[in-house]
Order: C-alpha cells, then structure tokens, then sequence
C-alpha cells in the first residue's frame, strides 16, 4: 500500500514536473524561433539534442532494456514517436495556414483526445471516473481560455 | 476552417501519444521509451528540414548551441522524460490533463519574469484549472 501511495505521489511530481518543464520551454522555444531558426528546424535540432542527451545520461539502461524489449512494446514506443513528430508537425502546418488565436485553444484540447483514446483503447488497463472526466473538462477549458488570451 | 482540421491533426497527435507509450511502457523502463520515441521523432523531423529547410541546417556559434541544448534538456529530459514516467505511475488521463496545464506554467513566467499584465482571461483561467485539477486529484 504503501509503495503504491508513494509511486502515486511521484507520478503526481512527475507530471507537473513535466507541465512546469513544458511550460517554460515555451519561452526558450519563442527566442529560438524568432532569432535563429524556422520552427520546424528548431525543433529538428532540439529532438536531436534531447536524443544524443538522453542517450548519453542514460546509456546502460537503455542498452539493457533493448535487449529485453518485446517487438510489441517496441512498437507502440515508436507509434509514440510518430505521433509525437505528427503532433508537432501539423501544429506547424496549422500555423502556417491560420492565425496561433485558433490553434493554441485547439492544439490545447490534446488531453481529452488522450481521454477518449483511454475510454476506447486502454479499457482493461485505467479505469475513467466521473471526477476524472470533469476534472479534465474543467481544467482544458480554463486552458482554452488562457491560450486564447497568450495566442 | 482548415487551420481548425490542422490544429484537431495536431491534437489527436499529441493525445495518442500518451495512450500509445502506456501500451509500450509494459516492458521497459521511461528512459528507453522516451529515447525510442526521440530517435523517431528526429528522423521525422530531421526529414522535413532538409526536404524544406536545406539552408537552415547549421548551427552558427556557440550561443545558438547553448540554447538548443537548454531547450532540449527542458522539452526533453524535463518535459517527456517526465511526462512518460508520469503516465507509468499514475496512468493516461491524470498525467495527460496535468500536462496539459503547461501553458498557465508559462502565464505565470510570463508574468512573474517578462512582467507581462494580468488580464481577463487569466482571471477567468486560473480557477478553472485549479477546480478541475483538486477534483481529479482528490479522487481515489
């Protein structure tokens, strides 16, 4: 019990650790952007980076996890990537063809994308609850509002 | 209406991400599987830049690398690293909807450090999220 409370607590920390992380990218990202570098080179690099980065600080791991991996796991990591690199693809696409007023709000309702996604494909795995569900709407609609105003 | 579809695209990328790595996460650990997901994502991207940016492909000095590694380091090791571990310990839907309030994070910086002003929206934003986030957190 007590390992669970304590891996909900780190996922807990983890997560927005990873919103706070995202959130001030946003601004390195906006000076790269703007003085160096189109978005999607910036970006190019950037991934680029981060995988030589990682490979590095976490080379041992990988190197035993690749050894053990099935090919199943491995493909849904890399249907990860890909969607990853899509995402990050058509949020350019969209730029390029329409003001950022009307894609921040819609590119920031990804989390009840996943949260229908999880109804449909992750059923045996998490279970969705009612507090979840509303809390999401709650918290993608205050979202929607302050990327309207940022955009 | 297109930019509509194109940011929807985006979206729906974003969103499969999460449901796709917690299908992976089964047998390997989220260093590898942010890696993996790294090591496709930058073939895709490296494509596309030297299809459509061949020109652009060259870091010309050191400031330039300095901020693409802050910015990697950030996205990368701060952003997905913990966002993949996120979604193995407390599945999908939290992780995702917490992460998904990454741009109040910038908000708040935007006004704390770029001294940016308070406006409507903010106000109306901020306890949104806050409800939304003590609701789903406060559950079992």
């Amino acid at each position: 019990m007590k390992t669970l409370e304590k891996n909900i607590t780190l996922g807990y920390l983890a997560a927005f650790g990873s919103a706070i992380s995202y959130g001030i990218v946003t601004l390195v990202a906006q000076k790269l952007v703007s003085n160096y570098f189109s978005p999607v080179v910036a970006s190019a690099f950037s991934i680029t980076f981060g995988m030589v980065i990682l490979g590095i600080l976490f080379i041992k791991d990988i190197i035993v996890d690749i050894k053990a991996i099935s090919f199943r796991s491995l493909l849904w990591v890399v249907l990860a990537g890909i969607s990853g690199a899509w995402g990050v693809s058509f949020w350019f696409v969209a730029l390029n063809n329409g003001p950022i007023v009307i894609v921040a709000p819609v590119s920031a309702t990804f989390p009840l994308v996943s949260l229908a996604l999880t109804y449909v494909f992750l059923k045996k795995i998490e279970r969705l609850t009612f507090r979840v569900v509303i809390g999401s709407i709650f918290v993608v609609s205050g979202v929607v509002i302050i990327a309207s105003m940022n955009s | 209406m297109r930019v509509v579809v194109f940011a929807l695209l985006a979206s729906v990328g974003f969103g499969a991400s999460s449901v796709f790595i917690k299908l992976g996460l089964g047998s390997m650990k989220s260093t590898t599987a942010t890696f993996i997901s790294l090591v496709c994502g930058s073939l895709i991207l490296i494509t596309i830049s030297i299809i459509l940016y061949p020109n652009e492909l060259v870091i010309e000095n050191k400031i330039i690398f300095n901020w693409l590694f802050l910015s990697a380091v950030l996205n990368f090791l701060g952003g997905r690293y913990l966002n993949y571990t996120s979604v193995n310990l407390l599945g999908v839907a939290r992780s995702t909807t917490i992460i998904g309030t990454a741009p109040l994070f910038a908000t708040i910086l935007a006004i704390t450090i770029g001294n940016e002003a308070i406006t409507l929206p903010i106000v109306l934003g901020t306890p949104m999220i806050i409800f939304g986030l003590i609701l789903m957190i406060s559950g079992k």
